[in-house]
């Protein structure tokens, strides 16, 4: 052999080809996905990571060449990334969400939504107590838009019959407001998610404000004696929309949480760890809005029997607590 | 090469470098990557706003203009299916965009792929779908509210006040990726995620080895010569303190030279004087072989040069990477 050729040139010149085979496939990924790849390169493809990997990490002990080591380097993150990209097939994400993170996630936030809970209903009271003794203070509580004419101005049998009217609306009609209730409420969902990030002060206003405006509307009704009536209203898709907006101020309340108490992990770290979590609860929530926007669009307009209305509320109510409470701990528990 | 020019480019590598993060694979190696530049980043966003905006638009356009619509006007159910139906798709559209075009491209939107940067986990993980949620649904504060305040009339006396307070607020999610070294902004600290660029390389030959690198010129003359490789290694051979006299750095600078397809003959030439100063090197002895050599090659005095800057590479390569075998890295000529 002779002396100029170095020790590092004959590592390399062993294994160019290996790096060039995984530099085409990677190129490949890059441009078409991985499902241009043939069922041969597929089986090739980790082997051959693997290999300049380990390329790599040799290189790094023998060579000093630095476009060789860099390229090695660059190389083997492109190759990386393609290996540990976001890999999932939609079905078996939705289903693993589902059935798995989604009741998981929420179950480990339970004290965080019990909180928000209270926060809420706290509100509620304050606001009912004020209305109840003085009628003057729903102006101030209810919003204009949230209204909508329904002030301690109308007469009660306007209010009555604002609670049942509605069976004969034809359906096409009920589609344009159920789909505009979803989108609405899942903004308003999300956004006081995001809000959570200002220490989650934004998310308890805006669950606050929400407690005060249920509140004071329950007690204006109450007060001229449709309290049940307003209730099984309120109750045949409350009981899922009410849960969602909770659950998404709890993970607004969640980042603050990653942030205030970082725990034994640093604060950044902590904080990806919580807003993931948070992420799916939101998602989730954002499902439930579209159930919830059903059952306001179509059932609440259509079925006006109060006993029906808290079958139905109630129902949706056990099996939340069923999927979050039982399902959700049990998986918990299986971790 | 006078020492503040050294000092400058080594400062310039420690620039390049804060800008180049590591993770560990799950095989326990670590590969590095570039952080994607704000700029890159910002018009990644604005052409994914140009899509999440101008594509609905095209499309009820074109929905309006082609006077489909007129079929429909006798059914009001239709109408009003149709209408529920695009306010749902625009809600999952403006909504879900983001997250939907990461999961599918591997972190990338078309924004993010016209530009090449990618987003992956801060850790080294797989980027889950949660994570690329919680990212996005961020946005919906970080972009989108500050979009729909642009779009509103600005109000004036109390209202005023409140807006701009709003403003402040929102400006600091807005510029917080300018207050951070990783540049991460609200979505990314929340979701372990930053924003990347994977500069493309190519292998270069090996200087050592690859022939037409190693000078056209020497081989040319060696081919005339029928010198072998071991005739060339007599001209440049070199003792052991003389390859002792530089480091890694100065090795890797002399690499840079002599990979750069045009270089000056005159920075050929100071380089090589500079390092047969340092070296102290002697010309060979003129045997009958050199002599032609040298006779031979009075014309092309830079080859020459590039030949022995070649051959003293290799050496000092050599040298370097057999000490480096035994543990020791001699990161510069300081260094003992």
């Amino acid at each position: 052999m002779s002396d100029t050729v170095l020790k590092s040139s004959q590592f390399r010149k062993e294994r160019e080809a290996s790096w060039k085979e995984l530099q085409d496939l990677v190129e490949k990924i890059e441009k078409k996905g991985v499902k241009s790849l043939d069922a041969d390169q597929l089986m090739r493809l980790p082997n051959l990571y693997r290999f300049t990997l380990s390329s790599l990490s040799v290189a790094r002990g023998v060579s000093l060449d630095r476009n060789l080591l860099e390229y090695l380097e660059l190389l083997s993150t492109r190759a990386y990334f393609c290996i540990y990209g976001v890999h999932a097939s939609f079905g078996g994400t939705v289903f693993k969400f589902l059935f798995e993170e989604l009741p998981a996630a929420v179950w480990n936030a339970r004290w965080r939504i019990l909180l928000t809970t209270i926060i809420m209903l706290i509100a509620a009271l304050i606001a009912y107590y004020l209305t109840i003794t003085n009628e003057e203070w729903y102006y101030t509580i209810v919003s204009d838009g949230m209204s909508s004419g329904r002030t301690p101005a109308s007469a009660t049998e306007d209010l009555r019959k604002g609670l049942y009217d509605g069976a004969d609306i034809e359906a096409h009609e009920l589609n344009v407001f159920a789909s505009s209730l979803f989108s609405h409420n899942s903004s308003v969902g999300m956004f006081s998610f995001a809000l959570g990030f200002a220490l989650g002060v934004p998310t308890i206003i805006l669950i606050f404000y929400n407690g005060l405006t249920l509140g004071s509307f329950v007690a204006l009704y109450s007060s001229r004696g449709l309290g049940v009536d307003v209730a099984g209203w309120l109750f045949i898709h409350g009981t899922t929309e009410l849960l969602a907006i909770i659950l998404c101020g709890a993970g607004g309340l969640g980042l603050a949480k990653g942030m205030i108490m970082p725990g034994r992990k640093s604060r950044l770290s902590n904080l990806a760890h919580e807003g993931r979590q948070a992420a799916k609860i939101v998602i989730g929530a954002v499902l439930m809005l579209l159930i919830a926007a059903i059952l306001e669009g179509f059932g609440r307009q259509w079925i006006t029997d109060t006993s029906t209305r808290f079958l139905i509320g109630g129902s949706m109510l056990a099996f939340w607590g069923a999927y979050f409470g039982y399902w959700g701990r049990k998986i918990c528990k299986r971790q | 090469m006078s020492g503040s020019n050294k000092k400058q480019i080594k400062a310039k590598a420690e620039k390049e470098k804060s800008h180049w993060r590591r993770v560990i694979t799950p095989e326990g190696v670590p590969v590095s990557f570039q952080l994607a530049s704000r700029g890159d980043r910002l018009a990644a966003v604005l052409l994914d706003l140009m899509i999440v905006y101008g594509l609905p638009l095209l499309i009820i356009l074109g929905f309006l203009f082609s006077g489909i619509w007129e079929n429909f006007l006798e059914k009001e159910e239709f109408l009003y299916v149709l209408f529920s139906f695009v306010t749902v798709l625009l809600f999952l559209w403006y909504n879900f965009y983001f997250s939907f075009f990461e999961i599918k491209w591997q972190g990338r939107t078309p924004g993010k792929r016209a530009l090449g940067i990618r987003v992956v986990d801060r850790y080294g993980g797989q980027l889950k779908p949660d994570a690329v949620f919680a990212r996005n649904l961020m946005r919906e504060l970080e972009l989108f509210l500050p979009i729909s305040m642009l779009f509103s009339p600005f109000a004036s006396g109390y209202d005023g006040l409140i807006d701009l307070l709003i403003w402040v607020w929102l400006g600091v999610f807005i510029f917080l990726p300018f207050f951070n070294k990783d540049r991460l902004r609200a979505g990314d600290m929340i979701a372990g995620t930053w924003v990347v660029k994977i500069p493309k390389t190519n292998l270069l030959g090996d200087i050592v080895q690859d022939k037409d690198i190693l000078g056209s010129g020497t081989k040319k003359l060696s081919d005339k010569l029928g010198a072998s490789k071991a005739g060339q290694k007599e001209l440049y051979s070199f003792s052991d303190e003389q390859v002792d006299a530089y480091g890694i750095y100065e090795l890797q600078t002399l690499e840079e030279l002599l990979r750069k397809p045009e270089v000056a003959p005159k920075t050929i030439k100071e380089v090589t004087e500079r390092i047969k100063a340092k070296i102290k090197w002697v010309e060979p002895p003129k045997s009958e072989t050199s002599s032609f050599y040298w006779k031979g090659h009075k014309a092309g005095s830079t080859q020459s040069d590039k030949a022995f800057l070649k051959a003293y590479y290799a050496a000092l390569r050599k040298r370097l990477e057999a000490k480096m075998l035994f543990g020791v890295r001699r990161e510069n000529k300081h260094d003992k």
